[in-house]
């Protein structure tokens, strides 16, 4: 293990990573602080710029993106009550409180330190358990990989915002949408129409594009105009010292242990952590009644828990090629993009990869801080900017990486489409992530259970023959169950309020 | 129930229905379809078996939404518990038509642009495509919106046409 995330930081400690490090999370803070643009948004436009990259420097920019974002979504929600990203709703409790007494400055800087010490906490975590998790993973059978899979769309659309069941309606969507093209086993064609471009599926990268940025600019539309006034130039972060964050502790501690937690749970992402950590805090503390006036620990702790979330997310994307949320479901589709399988054997296959993100990771938490510290201005500046400007650029900056993908007009027409089916989906509260992930672990799910099959000569307790395969069962199986009875319940409760 | 609550219901069923044809699609389509070969079919698993269960599932859930949708249309209740918001200041700024208009005329700007990409040279088609959104979007000043159309035209040629090598 230490050899390596030796070799992981050799291979990134290159000026040309560092420089893609660099301009990644810098571009992440600045997405982050503009409300109405997401990390998923950014992830995916620059994933045709990097095609001439190697897989390495092309998942560094992308890490980046997606560390920064968490820091520069709290910018807004300090300045103006409105988060850049759901995962800094929590820091405007109190941040924004702070913030109109005239500490702003004093408030960025405690948003900073959080993030920072959850992001460092969350890397241990992560290269502690991604080699540990990867050693026992590589072992599994194609009937364990099939209930991974499974597993991780169940517990995807149980925890993710929304009912359970439209979670269950998209990833099935998504199921049946990776199965168009060539079945992978015996090669018939399925739903082509006639179609030669659809033999090798529906293009990933042009999905990805429809859903993450035509959708989302057609959803944030309704945003065009909102500006405000409040955000002067005047604002100057001011860093906590460290000796007066050691009163904090508990608060730093608390919140990257759930961000980490909930980071490794699929589906639940970084949205809920905060939110959780914050009521323990405002439980265990002394005076409650402070949280939501603009006290340090109402933003070190939901802070700690959104940076922390990125080591979480981590672990089930690296071990079992499972992301955790939609940022990191860009991120395994762009793996694909770049041939390289995500997946149980990713460690096994290509651990320079894996220690190289590892290390990636930990920088870009670094560099994050050292951005927010010194180059606070230009991020307020860009709060000041009217979208009508921006949403044009997103737009053909998406049509053209859609284009780029197989160099002809076909992705094009299917980015539209899902941008299309996207936009309804949110609108109807249908979680969109899951209908990717389902796009992403469809061919896998397929292949494996079908080889299991193949190979147990087709006896179906192969998938409960062995303990942990029970256990992954009994967890589908009881999420299932769980959520099952939820919806009576409420359905009961709901005819009893009206009768 | 509000107009608001109302409209959500409405798209509800209306994209609940579109889910089931595509699930009813799907079911007739696999199962007219004729396998070609059989490498390593299993006798209860074969090409067409998990997109019938995809299919079904689709359907099925698609069925259930509808039907709480309608009953809550029907029975004119509240759609969802309202959720706590952390901020009032993310409110639309334009009304609901001018934002329609902005949404769907920003589509019909983008389908007509891939439409005729591979006819018309890319920097002029790209400078119109960007100043007919930032007039769409709202923007008045000529000399802006002709800076940066023209700007963000020509930095994409080089960047996606020169940079990358794109074949348009």
């Amino acid at each position: 293990m230490i050899e390596g995330i030796i070799s992981g930081f050799s291979s990134v400690l290159i000026p040309f990573n560092l420089l893609l490090l660099f301009m990644g999370t810098a571009l992440g803070v600045l997405v982050g602080a503009l409300p109405g643009f997401s990390s998923p948004m950014a992830i995916v436009v620059l994933i045709p710029l990097t095609y001439p990259m190697e897989p390495l420097p092309a998942l560094l920019i992308m890490m980046g993106v997606y560390v920064g974002t968490k820091l520069g979504g709290s910018f807004p929600a300090i300045l103006l009550r409105t988060p850049g990203t759901p995962a800094g709703a929590c820091t405007a409790l109190d941040g924004y409180p702070m913030a109109q007494r005239g500490e702003a400055g004093r408030a960025l800087g405690y948003a900073t330190m959080g993030s920072t010490f959850g992001g460092l906490f969350g890397w241990i975590l992560a290269v502690t358990c991604v080699p540990l998790l990867s050693k026992v993973a590589v072992k599994s059978s194609n009937a364990d990989i099939a209930l991974i899979g499974v597993m991780g769309l169940i517990m995807v659309s149980a925890f993710v915002r929304g009912s359970t069941l439209r979670g269950l309606t998209g990833v099935v969507l998504g199921l049946l949408l990776a199965t168009v093209g060539l079945d992978p086993i015996d090669a018939n064609p399925r739903f082509v129409f006639g179609y030669y471009d659809l033999l090798s599926g529906i293009p990933f990268a042009a999905a990805l594009v429809g859903f993450f940025g035509i959708a989302v600019v057609m959803s944030d539309i309704r945003m065009i105009g909102a500006r405000s006034d409040l955000v002067s130039n005047a604002v100057n972060m001011a860093l906590p010292k460290l000796v007066e964050l050691k009163t904090y502790w508990q608060s730093i501690l608390i919140g990257a242990l759930y961000g980490t937690g909930f980071g490794a749970v699929p589906g639940v992402g970084a949205e809920g952590s905060p939110w959780i950590a914050y009521a323990t805090m405002r439980n265990k503390s002394k005076h409650p009644e402070k949280f939501g006036t603009g006290i340090p620990e109402g933003i070190l702790t939901p802070e700690a828990a959104n940076n922390a979330n990125n080591g979480g997310t981590m672990v089930p994307m690296l071990t079992l090629g499972i992301p955790g949320d939609g940022s990191t479901a860009v991120m395994l589709g762009a793996m694909i993009l770049h041939g390289i399988n995500p997946g149980v054997t990713l460690m096994k296959e290509d651990s320079v990869l894996v220690y190289g993100l590892l290390a990636g990771l930990l920088i870009c938490t670094i560099f994050m801080f050292l951005i927010a510290w010194t180059a606070i201005k230009p991020f307020i500046l860009v709060l000041q900017q009217d979208r009508s400007w921006l949403f044009p650029f997103i737009l053909l900056l998406a049509t053209l990486g859609a284009f780029s993908s197989m160099n002809t007009l076909f992705p094009v027409w299917v980015a539209i489409s899902f941008g299309v089916l996207g936009y309804l989906m949110e609108t109807c509260k249908f979680p969109v992530v899951t209908v990717v992930l389902g796009i992403i672990l469809g061919p896998i799910i397929e292949q494996n259970t079908r080889v299991a099959l193949a190979l147990s000569d087709n006896d179906w307790s192969t998938f409960v023959s062995t303990p942990p395969r029970i256990f992954i069962m009994a967890i589908i199986l009881g999420l299932l169950v769980w959520e099952i009875y939820k919806g009576v319940t409420a359905f009961s409760a709901s005819r009893g309020n009206t009768e | 129930m509000s107009r608001h609550q109302k409209g959500a219901l409405k798209r509800d069923i209306f994209l609940c229905s579109f889910f089931i044809f595509v699930g009813m699609v799907a079911l007739v389509s696999i199962n007219t379809a004729k396998g070609h070969g059989n490498v390593a079919g299993t006798q209860t698993l074969n090409f067409s078996t998990l997109p019938n269960v995809y299919s079904g599932l689709l359907v099925l859930f698609s069925i259930m939404i509808l039907a709480g949708s309608a009953r809550k249309l029907w029975k004119n209740r509240s759609a969802q518990p309202q959720k706590i918001q952390v901020d009032s200041n993310n409110g639309p700024v334009a009304s609901r038509r001018t934002i329609l208009t902005r949404t769907w005329g920003s589509l019909v700007l983008l389908i007509v642009y891939t439409l005729v990409l591979e006819q018309i040279h890319f920097i002029l088609l790209s400078t119109l495509f960007l100043a007919s959104l930032f007039l769409l979007f709202g923007q008045r000043s000529p000399l802006k919106i002709a800076g940066l159309a023209l700007s963000g035209g020509i930095g994409f040629y080089l960047l996606f046409i020169v940079g990358l090598n794109l074949p348009i």
